[in-house]
């Protein structure tokens, strides 16, 4: 996906922020509209199985909490995006006999929405999942908001805390990666 | 599957499939697009797998939007409820504790120089009233042995045997001699009688006082 763009009548992420400075609930309700189904979606794609809302929430919560020292210097959604990998990775953590890859079903079984019924039921579709899930989680991550995000090398690089170089490494690596699964 | 040699292209498909290329650029890699079987593969592979893994869970985006309002409004109210805390303490609390405070400072003091006064080397021990002369040795209550200073553990007052007192003229009291006035028998009966002591008081023991009048001790 790429980056939620707000239309002409839509305000910026920027001006969002400067209303929700300035005491406007409002603007984080529209900020979180924008950016939660991207977060869920890569959160989920990292192997979160069973605890995406909360995650995403956190993510939020921890986002708009120290949003008074968001100096811009990054957009929000690769700040929030940052949030969420850490967030992750420290659950991961958490959890003992964690395992980085997740199975289709598991995906599945998380996700829970209808569209996805259709889209497993596709075989080729069901390849691909699976294909991502014997990347590294590095290449996965990378894969993930470089192919579902859109986002740019650098971009990806101040998410997962690396050089636009290496980022760009990950992802072809990836892709050689899921060629040769697809080809077997 | 093969790779097209022209990297540089390979980079940008994703960007074709986000529609992030700007008129020029667009049209350029669409042109190698057309002409590059790989990248056209490539191309084709990267929009199912956008297909296959857009689909994302649901989350309650009212719920979360609720809950970063909550915490703002949680974060702000703590420390004004903390600041209300400090303000609300009325003035009378206060001068009470100021007078508290004082008074443990006045009593540390009184406290320590009494301790430096009797633990000074040379300090003579508190004269202990015993019976009048006129009183009958046996009925007499037992003569106590001031508690030597620099003897911590055992500084309790310990009984010993009535020793030949000295007269105080003026009073008519006597003071005790000490240990040094006791026999060679009573100094080793007093040894062992603190050798069997199975504990030891922490603290001296109070002070015994005679009320002495003409008629005796009272």
């Amino acid at each position: 996906m790429t980056e939620p763009k707000p239309t002409a009548d839509e305000p910026t992420d920027g001006a969002l922020i400067a209303q929700w400075r300035s005491g406007d609930q409002r603007a984080a309700t529209l900020l979180v509209e924008r950016h939660a189904t991207p977060l869920a979606r890569f959160v989920a794609g990292l192997g979160e199985r069973r605890e995406v809302e909360e995650v995403v929430q956190d993510t939020f919560v921890r986002a708009f909490a120290s949003l008074d020292g968001f100096r811009g210097e990054s957009s929000l959604r690769t700040w929030l995006f940052t949030i969420a990998r850490n967030l992750v990775r420290d659950r991961a953590r958490g959890r003992k006999g964690a395992r980085d890859v997740v199975s289709i079903e598991e995906w599945h079984a998380a996700t829970e929405h209808d569209a996805l019924d259709a889209a497993v039921a596709d075989e080729t579709e069901a390849q691909m999942r699976r294909a991502v899930e014997t990347l590294t989680p590095m290449q996965r991550e990378v894969f993930t908001l470089r192919v579902t995000e859109g986002m740019s090398y650098k971009e990806i690089a101040a998410v997962v805390s690396s050089t636009e170089g290496a980022a760009r490494v990950h992802y072809h690596n990836a892709m050689r990666a899921i060629k040769e699964f697809l080809d077997d | 599957m093969t790779d097209c040699p022209r990297g540089d292209m390979r980079d940008l498909l994703p960007d074709l499939v986000h529609e992030q290329l700007d008129a020029a650029t667009r049209a350029e890699v669409a042109r190698h697009v057309a002409s590059c079987a790989a990248c056209a593969e490539e191309l084709e592979l990267l929009r199912s797998m956008r297909r296959a893994l857009s689909p994302a869970p649901h989350v309650d985006v009212g719920r979360i939007a609720e809950a970063v309002v909550a915490s703002r409004v949680a974060a702000r109210d703590v420390p004004n409820v903390r600041r209300l805390a400090v303000r609300a303490a009325p003035r009378a609390d206060r001068r009470m504790a100021w007078r508290i405070a004082a008074a443990f400072v006045i009593a540390a003091a009184g406290a320590s120089g009494w301790v430096l006064v009797r633990g000074r080397p040379g300090t003579p021990t508190r004269p202990v009233a015993t019976a009048p002369s006129h009183v009958d040795s046996v009925t007499a209550p037992p003569t106590v042995v001031a508690a030597q200073p620099h003897s911590p553990r055992r500084s309790q007052a310990v009984t010993a045997a009535p020793a030949q007192p000295k007269m105080l003229a003026s009073t008519g009291l006597v003071m005790d001699g000490g240990v040094k006035d006791l026999s060679d028998g009573d100094v080793r009966m007093l040894l062992q009688s603190l050798d069997s002591l199975s504990t030891v008081p922490d603290a001296d023991p109070a002070p015994m006082s005679y009320q002495v009048d003409d008629g005796g001790v009272q």
